[in-house]
């Protein structure tokens, strides 16, 4: 048993993953921090029962004169038969991952998985891999590995950024972000971020803008991060 | 200055965006359409009514009862659907789709993890983003042994009939402002994004006003677990 994160989502944030309106690196993040968290998952659950009521309370629609009998014909279809459902959880870079990675990480084509990605260098101690989330250009949806003791330097964001760690941990603003925490930041909260020292970070990082660097290092390093 | 470019930038962006169904337009209006009626006015809210027919279902193969859900649920789920953007017919379709789900998946529902409606909620939002949208949305696994592997959480969710009709009535007793984020979102489908342009709000007054009412709602129907 792994201890429950204590940094969680917001309620908004929660409100449009369950009303369906989240974007996919949103909700993403939320599929992944729901998957480590029963505390977040009995909030969306919550939220769901509010869908539940909005539906109840829907005006009633006429539906077709035959709508009934043409349902209850298809009862007998045959259903597709559904993928055969692993037992064993998802696992990356040795770490066990949220499964709704395996759709970015493990992209199938066509039946064949292609080899995993692998992380490339984006600034001394980052390295990262781009998952192919449908969003903006200027979006980064990344699952990043920070080297152990390394400090981003001071900077604030052009817009929101979400964190999530998987592995290692973090120390940010007088907080520490382990395993299954999950961390907002708005455009124009100044930070600096430092990995622990006795370990590498893995995280989900997603940026819906820029880095908008505070200090020369700062600026070498947006340079090189939103290549 | 940068947060105005950034401020007009999304504002574009949304707006190109936005579904031009008719119910879309209509909440461009200043004046918001009062959609869906209120919540405990409705002749036949079916609180509660669902989950026995869903039993039956899940452990008889009852068809009877399945016709029932049918009745109850189609034309609910078919302007559901519509008030989300889909055409009649369209609608139509998928509410066959949703109902096939329910009837295939019917042993997948656990009424200690919410209610009947709440779970056919999910199916027509999921359903929706597939077949109109089109778009992949990442979603938790129940299944995925990460989730197993958590810490219960602190919260338990209530599941019985009453504490649905005091959700009900507690969403039609939201200061308006708050209900209208809800039943856009849950309702419409639309993004906390486009509801602020639509509103001429800022984006954090929306995200404000979303988290007070999805925090409050969420006090109707779920205790701490020792209590």
């Amino acid at each position: 048993m792994i201890a429950a994160p204590t940094h969680h989502l917001d309620d908004d944030v929660l409100l449009t993953y369950v009303a369906g309106t989240a974007t996919e690196p949103v909700a993403l993040i939320v599929a992944c921090h729901l998957t480590l968290c029963a505390l977040c998952r009995t909030r969306a659950q919550a939220a769901e029962t509010v869908g539940g009521a909005i539906l109840d309370a829907a005006p009633a629609a006429d539906l077709s004169e035959n709508a009934l009998e043409r349902m209850l014909a298809r009862l007998d279809e045959s259903p597709t038969d559904a993928p055969p459902v692993a037992n064993a959880p998802f696992e990356f870079a040795g770490i066990p991952l949220p499964r709704p990675l395996a759709h970015y990480l493990l992209p199938d084509q066509g039946g064949h998985h292609q080899a995993p990605p692998d992380f490339r260098f984006l600034a001394p101690g980052i390295r990262g891999i781009d998952l192919p989330v449908k969003a903006d250009a200027v979006v980064r949806t990344r699952l990043l590995r920070l080297a152990p003791g390394v400090a981003i330097p001071r900077h604030t964001h052009a817009a929101p950024e979400f964190t999530l760690v998987f592995s290692g941990g973090i120390s940010d603003g007088g907080a520490h972000y382990v395993r299954g925490d999950v961390r907002f930041r708005d455009t124009d909260d100044e930070h600096v971020q430092v990995v622990d020292a006795d370990g590498p970070c893995i995280a989900l990082v997603l940026n819906e803008g820029a880095l908008v660097p505070k200090t020369w290092g700062g600026r070498v390093l947006s340079f090189l991060f939103d290549r | 200055m940068a947060a105005s470019f950034i401020g007009a930038r999304a504002t574009e962006r949304v707006s190109e965006n936005t579904p031009r169904s008719p119910l879309c337009l209509l909440s461009l209006l200043p004046q918001w359409p009062t959609l869906p009626v209120a919540l405990t006015s409705s002749p036949s809210a079916p609180a509660g009514d669902a989950d026995p027919l869903l039993i039956a279902i899940a452990h008889a193969r009852d068809r009877g009862a399945f016709a029932d859900l049918f009745r109850l649920y189609g034309p609910r789920l078919k302007s559901h659907l519509m008030g989300r953007g889909a055409d009649a017919g369209t609608a139509e379709e998928i509410v066959q789709d949703v109902m096939l789900a329910v009837w295939r998946k019917a042993e997948q529902f656990d009424p200690a993890r919410g209610s009947a409606s709440a779970w056919i909620y999910t199916l027509a939002r999921n359903a929706f983003v597939d077949r109109v949208r089109r778009d992949y949305r990442p979603q938790m696994d129940p299944a995925d042994p990460l989730v197993e592997a958590t810490e219960p959480g602190v919260d338990r969710l209530l599941v019985d009939a009453e504490s649905q009709r005091d959700l009900a009535a507690a969403v039609d007793a939201l200061p308006i402002e708050q209900q209208q984020i809800v039943r856009q979102s849950f309702f419409h489908g639309q993004s906390l994004a486009e509801i602020s342009v639509a509103a001429g709000l800022p984006l954090g007054t929306v995200k404000t006003r979303a988290r007070l009412a999805l925090s409050h709602l969420r006090t109707l129907v779920t205790r701490r677990r020792d209590s």
